[in-house]
Formats: structure tokens, sequence, C-alpha cells
């Protein structure tokens, strides 16, 4: 796939995009706990276990996404089950079917990652996004949902924009999107889950 | 889409752009909750306006109207349900409701109770008799949200939707969970009992209408319509009736369906125009009717 730049401009992408690290979590340092955000009403349970959401011959953009599931301390959560979901690029739920829907397991060290396409903007919401649940024995359930830096909509200025979107209530919730171009462009997300008991 | 069994349609143009609407009086009666905090009253016979009358207080958060239409339940910021007269909007009884915003409100099917939702991503649930404006049940869990809520008649059975697609079946006279029914892969906005409390109907947004018997909680999966926002039993419980709105995309025309339970057949289904809302209610001739609206537009139709 190969996006011009004025689609990347549309896709709300820019080249050398920063990535924002994620929290040191050495020694007994408490993490604070990810905001929670609605769930809404598209959930569906029995997701397939799947770590590619991509439906061959959808438009948009590749997207990575990865992190790390961890306790406050920033003990990995190993066999944490992380069920993700989110529009198609056009901004469309899959509701019969499993299309951009997907069940993961982190790793023995808490990491995650999946490949999927930018979701586009769901009408009746303003900013593009990821819904996660995930959930690990002896931890509260964490539903929230992951935005992107780069949304047209925050107009470059997630601080002061972010509220727009009235489902979007931490500004912590949007995370950084770096783009490589290499083959192709694509996008990187880093997002990691901090669930509390 | 082939059409069959569909009847003629009415068309409204309401005051002010609708924001909600219900049938009431077996479908003979149409209420609409409009901006500016307009409570309309129209007769689905002639489509003839019986009332229109602002409400004066804080902007309201939720509303319902009584089985019979002549109650209006409204719930707001403040810890107050009101009840107001339907007709005049004058206050009736007020419920004592925890503080936090009022998100959902739902008579039962004779009218006896009315149910509330209250404060966000959280299921706080308080039930009232409506005579006496006493609380007769509440019921609390921080993680979950609620989709809907159906009671079944006579009772003191209510089941709570999940967004989680998860179903609550709580004792209302205890406050407790007596079952959950976990058949639904998706959320179920419209839920329903049969008038005899012997069905419980519920439409998944994943298009699948689900109907268990309550005696053994046995669940059977008919096709339904995905994405559907509102949904009727028939008095008998013979069949349903369940619309999708305009959304997912938006531009997607709302869609009606009348499904009978028993053989999971679909007696008769249309497409409509666009519609952000519906509503739906089997008539006393057995038939179906539905209400869609987009804007100040309301369009009644019927099915069956």
């Amino acid at each position: 796939m190969h996006l011009t730049r004025r689609e990347l401009v549309e896709a709300g992408l820019s080249l050398g995009a920063a990535l924002v690290a994620t929290p040191a979590l050495g020694g007994a340092e408490r993490l604070p706990l990810t905001p929670e955000n609605e769930l809404g009403p598209f959930y569906k349970r029995g997701a397939p276990a799947s770590t590619n959401l991509v439906v061959a011959g959808d438009p948009g953009l590749p997207l990575v996404v990865s992190g790390k599931v961890l306790d406050s301390s920033g003990k990995p959560l190993s066999g944490a089950v992380l069920e993700v979901w989110h529009a198609d690029s056009r901004g469309v739920y899959d509701l019969e079917g499993y299309r951009y829907r997907a069940r993961l397991t982190a790793a023995p060290d808490g990491t995650y990652r999946f490949q999927t396409l930018m979701p586009g903007h769901y009408p009746q919401r303003v900013a593009q996004h990821i819904h996660y649940r995930v959930s690990a024995p002896g931890r509260k359930v964490l539903v929230t949902q992951l935005y992107f830096a780069t949304d047209p909509a925050f107009a470059g200025d997630p601080d002061h924009n972010f509220s727009k979107d009235p489902v979007l209530e931490d500004r912590r919730l949007i995370r950084p999107v770096t783009l490589e171009d290499g083959g192709g462009p694509r996008a990187g997300v880093v997002f990691d889950t901090v669930l509390g008991t | 889409m082939s059409d069959g069994g569909t009847g003629g349609s009415l068309r409204i143009e309401a005051p002010a752009r609708v924001w909600d609407l219900t049938l009431r009086k077996r479908g003979r009666l149409l209420c609409g909750l409009l901006a500016g905090t307009r409570i309309a009253r129209w007769s689905c016979e002639d489509g003839k306006l019986l009332g229109d009358a602002a409400y004066q207080g804080p902007t309201l958060t939720a509303g319902a109207e009584a089985p019979e239409g002549d109650r209006l339940a409204v719930g707001t910021v403040e810890p107050a349900v009101r009840v107001l007269d339907a007709a005049t909007l004058a206050p009736v009884a007020t419920m004592q409701a925890p503080p936090s915003r009022c998100g959902d409100l739902a008579y039962s099917a004779d009218g006896a109770m009315l149910a509330g939702f209250f404060g966000r991503r959280r299921l706080e649930l308080r039930v009232w008799a409506v005579a006496s404006g006493a609380q007769i049940a509440s019921f609390t869990d921080v993680a979950q949200e609620p989709a809907g809520i159906a009671f079944r008649p006579g009772g003191r059975l209510a089941a709570v939707s999940l967004l989680t697609g998860d179903i609550l079946l709580l004792d209302l006279g205890a406050s407790r969970l007596v079952r959950t029914l976990s058949d639904a892969r998706m959320a179920c906005e419209g839920i329903a009992f049969s008038d005899d409390g012997s069905a419980l109907i519920a439409a998944s947004y994943d298009g699948t209408l689900l109907a268990w018997d309550t005696r053994e909680w046995r669940v059977r999966r008919l096709e339904g319509i995905p994405g559907t926002r509102a949904l009727a039993v028939s008095p008998d419980g013979a069949r349903a009736v369940v619309t999708r709105n305009s959304f997912n995309p938006p531009d997607t025309p709302a869609e009606l369906r009348l499904v009978d339970l028993r053989s999971g057949r679909t007696e008769a289904r249309r497409t409509a125009g666009i519609a952000g809302l519906s509503a739906v209610a089997f008539v006393e001739s057995g038939q179906a009717r539905v209400a869609l609206a987009r804007g100040t537009s309301i369009e009644l139709l019927t099915l069956g």
C-alpha cells in the first residue's frame, strides 16, 4: 500500500512525529493506573485470538500498536487478556462479524503487539480511538480507549483540544504516533496499561 | 429490500427537533421530547397534536412516559426524579434519587414501577413504587454499565441488560441478583418480557434476537437486525418488532422487521428513510406500529 503525502496529511500523520517515552518502571515506584474510559455499545464478546486485525483489501494506514500490561508496581502481568476493537477506516464498526476485533494475551514480560489499520472517525464521536478491555487474575478489569495525538480532531494540540471529544476525559489516553516509511508508510503507537486491584 | 405486510404511513412535523420518541397506549399515543425541553404528544390515528408544553426546570437528562400516557417521569442532574402530569407538566410526585446524573428512566408495563439508572460508567439502579413514591429496590455494580431494562409483568423480577451483553435478572423484592444470562454476544438495548411473563426477548446489536423461556431460561437465537435500537413484543408473546436507526454508517436507511418468535420467520420487513430515532409498539389489531424521526420530521408506519 502506498499513500501520497496528501493522504498522509488527511490521515493526520506527519513524518518524524515524536515518540514520548513510556514511564520508567524500576524499583517500587507506583505507576498511575491507566484512566478508564467508556466501554461503548460495540463491545462484542468472543473475538478471535489474533495479532493481525488487518482485513485484506481494506483501505487505510497500517498501524502497529504495542505496549505492556503492568500492575502499579511495574510488574508485568503475564497472561493478561486484552480485548481490542475499533471502527474501520470509514468509521464503521462490524456488528455481525469480528472485523477489527481481537483477543490478545500478554507475553511473560507483559508485552503485547497487534497490527491493524488506523481507525476512521465514527460519526457519533469526535476522535479516532481503539477500545480496550484488559483483564488479569486478581486485578480490576480495565475498560479504556486509546487515542492518537495526530488525530485531526485535536488540531495539532491535544493538550488543549482533547476535550473536544466529550467522552475523552483524560489527556493521558492520547498517545504519540510515529511514522515509519520503509516499504510504505506505517504508523506506530505504544500504549502501556496499568491495572489496579 | 423486499417489503411484505407493510401498511401506509403518516407524516408529522414536530414544532422543534425531536430528541426522543415513545409510543404509548398500545401504540395509539406518540410522545416526543423536543428541543427546548418541550414535551409534545400526538394521536397516532390522525397525527393530530394533542399537547405541547415546555418543562420549567433543570435540563432534562432522561425522561419516560407512563404506559397509559398520563404521567411523565423526568430526571436531571439533581438528586430527584420527578413525576409530572403528561399533559400539563404539573408536578405529581418527587422521588429521592442518588446525587449523580440520571441516565435513563423506564416504567414497568403496568406503570406501577419506575426504574432509573444513575451515574456514568457504572450500574446504579433505583426502582420506585409509583403509587407511593417509595424506593423498593436498589442495585449497584460499579464495574458494569447498563443498556436497558425490562420488568417481568406480575412479579418483581427485572432484567437489566449490560453493555457487555450480559443480562442480569434482579429480584427487586430483595435487591438481589438472581441469575446472569450470558447468551448475547453484544449489548441488548431492546429488551422486553411477553405480557404473560413467560418469555424474555432481547435484541443484540450483532443482529441476533434472543428468546428465553422464563421457566428454564433456555435460549433460542433468531434472526433480527444488526444495530437494533428498539424492540416490542406482541401481547400474546408470539411476535416481535425491531428497528434499526440510521447509524454505523449514518447514511444507512432505517430498517424495520416483524418476526414470528415461534418459528423465527420474518413476517414483514422494510427499509425507510434516514432516521436517528425510532419507537415501536403493537396496536390492538395485532399490527406493529413504528415511529421514526429525523430532525423535526416524524413518520408513523405499520407492519404486519
